[in-house]
């Protein structure tokens, strides 16, 4: 697993941390173990994906598509980043 | 009309770096130190192709365009992000510093629990006890009269 260096210097979670063990969690079918270390996997593998169909097939609303779902999982993560921190 | 549009629609081209806006964009909110360098590049090159779009929109794919639009917005979104995540912690960082140094100023006024400060005031009183010991006036009489208690003891014995 890649370290993140924010959590090895200051000994806090960033915004990212937990995406691995979540992805592990999720690769080995622990649904709401991923969800609860990171909920904003699921929305971000989706926006991956769309974003790689969206490049090869060219859908029409595929840009609002993809800004839509990076605000939201932007905001999840802000949101998951706060509730760690409290 | 038509026939000049269709023909426009026919010679327009991808803006350059629309699909790579688009992949940095999104790249961005992964890491966040990453984000930030990826979604300041996102941003730099969406510039250049708004400055050329904007010189003649009807040479350029709408959807391309499209797509620029969604990569700035996600490049925008990434980089606060990640910059407020750095603000944030170098706020705590130096928040935590000045507490710490204030925890330490404190300890070295109020040292009482400490143990190498007890360490070092046993120490002293040790060597002023050693000090006393030496600098004691020694009444010769006192010591010949506690000789001869001592004798009388053990000859009582």
């Amino acid at each position: 697993m890649l370290e993140c260096s924010f959590k090895k210097y200051l000994g806090h979670d960033c915004l990212g941390c937990g995406a691995q063990r979540s992805f592990f969690e999720l690769m080995q079918g622990n649904f709401l173990e991923s969800l609860t270390l990171f909920p904003a996997l699921i929305p971000l593998l989706f926006i991956f994906v769309f974003l790689v169909l969206h490049l090869v097939f060219k859908f029409k609303h595929g840009a609002r598509v993809l800004i839509i779902s990076f605000s939201l999982s932007a905001f999840i993560m802000a949101f998951n980043f706060i509730l760690k921190l409290l | 009309m038509e026939s000049i549009e269709s023909l426009s629609t026919k010679q327009q081209k991808k803006l350059p770096n629309a699909t790579a806006v688009l992949v940095l964009g999104i790249v961005s909110i992964v890491i966040c130190l990453l984000g930030f360098i990826t979604g300041t590049i996102a941003l730099v090159l969406a510039s250049r192709d708004l400055k050329e779009y904007r010189k003649n929109p009807a040479l350029y794919e709408e959807s391309s365009y499209k797509n620029l639009n969604a990569g700035r917005i996600c490049a925008i979104i990434g980089v606060c992000l990640s910059a407020l995540t750095i603000i944030f912690y170098t706020l705590y960082f130096i928040l935590m510093f000045n507490i710490l140094n204030k925890a330490i100023d404190f300890n070295k006024d109020n040292m009482h629990n400490n143990y190498e400060y007890l360490e070092d005031r046993l120490e002293e009183l040790e060597s002023e006890e050693y000090e006393e010991y030496n600098s004691r006036e020694i009444d010769l009489e006192d010591v010949e009269m506690e000789e001869i208690e001592v004798i009388e003891e053990f000859e009582e014995e």
